[in-house]
């Protein structure tokens, strides 16, 4: 038993020699105001991915009403379709324009206004 | 205000200070805990982690339900989130910390001395990196973070008699270990050059 013992004592005082050397990390000073700095930028993300999801399904709802129009009057032009499933990307990209603009518009201003 | 009240106060009204009073009062203590899982020489990556805790606590608050202490909650997630950091680590590039390119240059007259000492030394360091997680988190926090048991056993979400028991398995581990490394290179011998047995 008490071999055991100093056998653990050994142990321990090498993994406190070697881990004394290693320093110990600190936590930056502005830490808290760069967490909450992201936060604000999530919460901006998950506006504008609200923002996207609504207009994408208010264009889809608009499809569906429209082509079951078509449908319904049985007069099918076969291009009115393709048109709305080819203008899916624009959709998404004018929902995100405003933002993107808007980013871009303070980037070109900054170097100007400072 | 207690942390129940905080966080309440916080869904209520949504006013991002309160949320900076649970930073306040928690990042030190995460931030041990999430350097402590990642090892020594992680600074940078453990305060990353430590961000990505708060902004998971940020999404995940409103499922707080209050049935555990608000801490024990946020240690959970910081442990977890600080774990699958290190997995997803083994799959990088490894880098040498720049501690140990200074050391390196900052060698001592003997040169043969050095090389033995740091073979130990990573030896040792090896040891502690192949242990279960909670033992090596355990043995990080205790010898290397300086922290009492009782705060070891908070961080961790055990008592603090478990936390005693893991630190002895976790030294007893260690022992075996380096135990059959010296062992096997007892067996392959030592040049006799080196003027000292292995």
């Amino acid at each position: 038993m008490d071999r055991e013992e100093s056998m653990n004592d050994s142990a321990e005082k090498l993994i406190r020699d070697i881990l004394k050397e290693v320093p110990r990390p600190k936590l930056s000073a502005d830490f808290a105001s760069n967490v909450l700095d992201n936060i604000e930028q999530v919460e901006q993300k998950r506006e504008l991915s609200k923002r996207v999801g609504m207009v994408m399904a208010a264009y889809w709802f608009a499809v569906i009403v429209v082509s079951g129009f078509i449908f319904a009057s049985l007069k099918w032009p076969w291009w009115f379709p393709i048109i709305f499933i080819a203008l899916t990307p624009f959709v998404f990209l004018a929902a995100a324009a405003p933002r993107a603009l808007r980013r871009l518009g303070s980037r070109l201003l900054r170097p100007i206004l400072s | 205000m207690d942390d129940e009240k905080v966080v309440a106060r916080f869904l209520e009204t949504g006013d991002r200070a309160m949320f900076g009073v649970l930073i306040e009062r928690y990042q030190d203590r995460v931030f041990r805990l999430v350097a402590s899982v990642l090892g020594p020489y992680s600074g940078a990556d453990a305060e990353e982690v430590c961000q990505e805790v708060f902004l998971r606590l940020y999404r995940k608050i409103r499922q707080f339900t209050g049935q555990a202490g608000f801490g024990t909650w946020l240690y959970r997630i910081a442990y977890n989130l600080a774990i699958d950091w290190k997995r997803h680590a083994r799959f990088k590039l490894p880098h040498v910390p720049i501690e140990e390119i200074r050391s390196l240059a900052a060698s001592s007259s003997d040169p043969l001395e050095d090389v033995l000492a740091k073979e130990t030394k990573d030896l040792v360091a090896m040891a502690m990196e192949d242990l279960p997680d909670l033992y090596r988190t355990a043995l990080y926090l205790f010898y290397w973070q300086e922290r009492p048991i009782e705060e070891v056993a908070e961080l961790l979400g055990v008592s603090e008699g478990t936390v005693k028991s893991q630190l002895f398995r976790a030294r007893n581990l260690l022992k075996g270990r380096l135990r059959r490394v010296t062992g096997a290179m007892r067996k392959v011998g030592r040049p006799s050059w080196t003027g000292r047995r292995a």
